[in-house]
């Protein structure tokens, strides 16, 4: 029952909307089984951050999906009404994003934008703000953040705000999109950990994209490689090394010995 | 917060000196001499002795540069002088105009937000592209619009085609009405516009993205994400758009022949009045300067980036 993929994409492909010469995603499928934490990674633009978006079908105008499906748990999730969607959001799939520092509301205080999680997870006020103290706790954030607003933060802090979110919400899947992009070693290392037990408490499967296959080997059980949008590899943690890997997934690996 | 407000009022003091010097040397180098009017106006055969006698008694024979430091400081025993036309205080001209003024502008500025926030919010959320087009197009028609024309085809069509209202008023509330759409549709479309665009961009902000990946309510996000980023810019913008509908009131005000600041500015241009003038002229500034102060306060409260940066310069000092 366990190994049963409950999360699958199937024939993804998006298009730029006036230009359907060539796609952007062309054609991926993957699934993901409970808890399991998948790899994806790839150079820069090579679609990694737009089949995230795809999945949670908040595509920035210009790009459309063409074809392709998702299903979560045996819910089709393209063809879901809105308010479906919006379900499905936050507890199904939630979504870190690369940038933690733009990822905040800048006017809102933190606590203003923990608490709100209360209208998706319908608890009262003293469970979400239990809920939000034991996160901080988890995610070794101090309590007095909760005043502040996301200037104060750093971006470690940021991004351990959002891994304290997760937290509330225990999505079924977390994509998490880069989130150690422009955070030093040690701070990376935090984040990293904090993620670790955040995915252990949740139980979550996770998406881990990134360009950076020192982490990805550090997090993921299972890795896909893409490049031009298509999946061009796709091996476990333990294959990486192996001669008949893909020629994008050598370069990688070549130019991570060298760094 | 307080040293902020200081910081403001001081800024204020040079601006507000400058405006002054500005209307009273204005209209008091303005050809035409105030009191050879009144007078000819009132059918009077005059003398020169005469004239010359009453240019001392309104302290018109006086240097330019007395006359503005006595102006200057009577001002600040709200004395502004004395109408040479209707013989009161200005202060009293001031007490009787203002409220039909600041009514018509507080009502072109209450109408022009929500306008703004009907047309600026349907043409950023819909996605039917003809629906968008149609309020761009509008917006734009209306924006070019001057405020007199948009007044002369209301009158026309309302009170001379339909005759649902009189030509001349009738002093009941409804008399406003016309006026308040002549003065704010323009300022609606633009404001309109401005709207839009800000919930455009604000929408494909990462913390608008991540508001909807966490399953928050569509209703939730404008209310609060939206509304809490929109609205800075805008405040700012209403605080301009509320002085310059004071302004264009003179032309309305004109054209429904409605007796308030604008009518009692504009006879005043006519009648050489000065005093009534100037004292006008430095009322628009300090209206100009007081609701960018207030728009500026409701900002320093709604940004906390925006707060502690003032606060922390403030603290240098």
């Amino acid at each position: 029952m366990v190994d049963t993929p409950f999360f699958k994409l199937d024939h993804l492909t998006i298009c730029h909307q006036n230009n359907d010469q060539k796609p952007i995603i062309d054609d991926v499928s993957f699934s993901l089984t409970q808890g399991q934490r998948l790899g994806l990674i790839g150079r820069s633009g090579c679609g990694k951050s737009v089949t995230s978006h795809a999945i949670m079908d908040i595509l920035r105008p210009p790009l459309i999906r063409k074809q392709g499906q998702a299903t979560l748990l045996g819910q089709d999730l393209f063809t879901l009404s809105l308010a479906e969607k919006r379900r499905v959001r936050g507890q199904g799939i939630f979504c870190i994003f690369q940038s933690p520092g733009s990822a905040l509301h800048p006017a809102l205080t933190i606590k203003q934008q923990m608490s709100e999680i209360s209208t998706v997870t319908h608890q009262d006020k003293t469970t979400i703000t239990d809920a939000i103290e034991y996160a901080f706790d988890r995610m070794q954030l101090p309590l007095r953040c909760l005043e502040q607003y996301p200037h104060h933060l750093s971006g470690g802090m940021k991004q351990r705000v959002l891994m304290a979110m997760a937290l509330l919400l225990k999505p079924r899947l977390l994509i998490a999109d880069e989130p150690t992009t422009g955070l030093d070693v040690l701070t990376e290392r935090d984040v990293l950990s904090a993620m670790g037990i955040m995915l252990e408490e949740t139980q979550s499967a996770c998406l881990f994209i990134s360009h950076d296959i020192r982490i990805v080997k550090k997090v993921c059980s299972d890795l896909l490689v893409m490049q031009d949008g298509k999946i061009v590899d796709r091996c476990t943690r333990d294959e990486l090394t192996y001669r008949e890997r893909a020629e994008t997934t050598r370069e990688i690996i070549d130019a991570m010995r060298v760094a | 917060m307080r040293n902020f407000i200081l910081k403001r009022m001081a800024t204020a003091i040079p601006t507000l000196l400058g405006m002054s010097m500005l209307g009273f040397f204005m209209v008091a180098l303005t050809p035409g001499d105030p009191v050879e009017m009144e007078l000819r106006r009132l059918g009077v055969i005059f003398t020169p002795d005469q004239v010359a006698a009453l240019r001392q008694e309104y302290g018109l024979d006086q240097p330019i540069f007395k006359r503005y430091i006595d102006w200057l400081i009577r001002l600040f025993h709200l004395d502004m002088g004395q109408s040479i036309a209707s013989g009161r205080s200005v202060l009293e001209e001031f007490k009787t105009h203002l409220p039909l003024t600041l009514t018509l502008a507080s009502l072109s500025l209450a109408l022009s937000i929500l306008l703004s926030a009907l047309f600026g919010i349907t043409a950023a959320l819909t996605r039917s592209q003809t629906l968008g087009n149609f309020v761009q197009f509008f917006s734009i028609f209306l924006v070019s619009i001057p405020s007199f024309w948009l007044a002369l085809l209301l009158l026309f069509i309302f009170a001379l085609s339909l005759e649902w209202i009189s030509l001349l008023g009738s002093g009941a509330w409804y008399d406003l009405i016309l006026p308040v759409f002549a003065l704010s549709l323009g300022s609606a479309a633009t404001m309109g516009r401005l709207m839009r665009d800000r919930i455009l961009t604000v929408m494909s902000e990462d913390y608008i993205r991540l508001a909807i990946v966490k399953g928050l309510s569509p209703s939730l996000i404008l209310r609060r994400h939206i509304t809490k980023s929109i609205l800075p810019p805008l405040i700012t913008n209403w605080g301009v758009t509320f002085g310059a509908l004071l302004g264009g009131s003179l032309i309305v005000e004109n054209i429904f022949n409605l007796p308030g600041l604008g009518q009692m500015a504009l006879q005043a241009v006519f009648e050489r009045d000065f005093a009534i003038l100037q004292a006008y002229l430095l009322f628009m500034g300090l209206i100009f300067f007081a609701s960018n102060f207030i728009a500026d306060l409701l900002n320093y409260w709604l940004t906390p980036h925006f707060r502690e940066r003032t606060n922390s310069q403030g603290g240098a000092k």
